[in-house]
């Protein structure tokens, strides 16, 4: 893998790191969204539901 | 690449960063607020209005005497012997209030609906109560309120990381928009004119930083040349029904010997579903001590189911925190009419009790789902078109 990424150009590993920053942000906003319902239903519970 | 080069891809990765951060935690900035107020020192808080609040578990007294004035404004109003006095409670419950709607707009087209000289709201009954104050002639609008709203009328959502670094999870203009187009000068006007002839308007909040709640005297509010009562009235209405976490706490700045301070107020809810006056207020004690000779009968709507529908629960953290909290709410609701009915029973005072029986079994899809809320709306209105059998004593109580 290091050997790979060794022989990449700088644009390419600056490409690469961006899609695996994108995947992670968006797996992040899924897991964020999920919880943010979770955490409503939790706090709606105060009105006795 | 050449080090020139490299260095423009640092700064651009850098920007990026730095422009995540600043939208991650732009909600931060609006959670600063100004220091509590000592409980020792809560006394000493001008609010610029006599009247305009009490704390139901110091100021027995102060609304005693609040009772014998406004006795006294309906005796000079009424030129003669008062009628029976009929108090109202509107519970809390979210979107349940819509049952407590339906049960008012029932009741008037049976026709028999008192007028009531004492009107007591938490949470979604404090958005309830100052049309059940004003009558029937208020009837559309409050029908209006529960059967056309949702939730985005309510409230909109905040992302995540801005609830959490924020004061709630979601923004709750859209509410507060809803209570100013309906709470405008001429509402303002009537319930000024009511107070005038004795009755009451109270509405209940928790002062989270003292841990207690406080019952705000809206007719007095109303009646006063205080300029900014309206945004102050509105500003309750919203802090009553402010459910903890989900919707923003309203801060209300108050000054004692020119030092500024905040209050924190949310849902009354946090201490009662529902009152009529507080334990503090012996009305029997007090009608003996002024020569007050007056029946009187208490109604109590409680916009919520007795208990808790029973839930295959998760066995998961929030799954047991959701359940949990609702269960404690719930049962809350019942102690609180137990509360009532002790105090009722204590001064002479005719009690009668209405909640959603298990007969309403429209299924529950999510908070301010306008179906749901309109069949709620049509369960109660046909019960208190009816004529609502109400319960005479607490439920599970046996005499």
């Amino acid at each position: 893998m290091g050997a790979c990424l060794g022989v990449l150009s700088m644009n390419a590993k600056l490409a690469w790191f961006l899609l695996g920053a994108l995947s992670a942000s968006v797996f992040w906003v899924i897991v964020a969204i999920g919880l943010n319902e979770r955490l409503m239903q939790v706090f709606y519970g105060f009105s006795g539901h | 690449m050449s080090r020139r080069g490299r260095n423009v891809h640092i700064r651009f990765l850098a920007s990026i960063v730095l422009f995540a951060l600043n939208f991650a935690f732009v909600g931060c900035a609006s959670t600063d607020r100004l220091p509590p107020v000592p409980l020792a020192m809560a006394s000493k808080v001008n609010v610029d209005i006599p009247d305009a609040r009490f704390y139901p578990d110091t100021d027995g007294q102060r609304m005693a005497a609040l009772g014998v004035q406004s006795y006294k404004r309906a005796l000079a109003a009424h030129h003669g012997k008062l009628p029976t006095a009929y108090f109202l409670a509107i519970s809390g419950g979210g979107d349940d209030g819509a049952f407590g709607a339906g049960l008012l707009n029932g009741w008037s087209a049976r026709g028999d609906r008192p007028k009531f000289d004492l009107v007591t709201g938490v949470s979604t009954g404090a958005l309830s109560a100052p049309f059940a104050y004003l009558g029937a002639e208020y009837d559309a609008k409050l029908k209006q309120v529960y059967t056309d709203t949702s939730a985005g009328d309510i409230f909109s959502k905040r992302s995540l990381i801005a609830a959490v670094a924020n004061d709630a999870m979601t923004d709750t203009t859209p509410l507060r928009n809803i209570i100013a187009s309906f709470v405008d000068d001429a509402m303002i006007q009537r319930i000024a004119e009511e107070y005038g002839k004795g009755r009451l308007l109270l509405i209940m909040t928790t002062n989270l930083d003292q841990g207690r709640s406080v019952i705000w005297n809206i007719g007095a509010i109303a009646v006063s040349q205080f300029p900014g009562k309206r945004d102050l009235i509105i500003d309750i209405l919203r802090a009553s029904a402010a459910i903890p976490g989900l919707f923003p706490p309203v801060m209300l700045d108050v000054s004692i010997d020119g030092q500024r301070y905040q209050e924190m107020h949310v849902d009354g809810g946090a201490v009662a579903q529902a009152f009529l006056y507080p334990p503090t207020l012996n009305l029997k004690a007090n009608s003996a001590r002024y020569g007050i000779q007056r029946k009187r009968v208490a109604y109590i709507i409680r916009n919520g189911r007795l208990y808790r529908p029973e839930e295959d629960v998760k066995r998961q953290t929030l799954s047991i925190a959701t359940q949990a909290i609702s269960t404690m709410t719930a049962t809350s609701g019942v102690n609180d009419t137990y509360r009532m009915y002790v105090t009722t029973k204590r001064d002479g005072v005719g009690f009668n009790l209405a909640y959603i029986d298990s007969d309403f079994t429209v299924p529950y899809k999510g908070p301010f789902d306008q179906g749901y809320m309109r069949s709620l709306f049509e369960y109660g209105y046909d019960n208190g078109k009816a004529g609502y059998r109400w319960h005479k004593t607490p439920p599970g109580y046996q005499e």
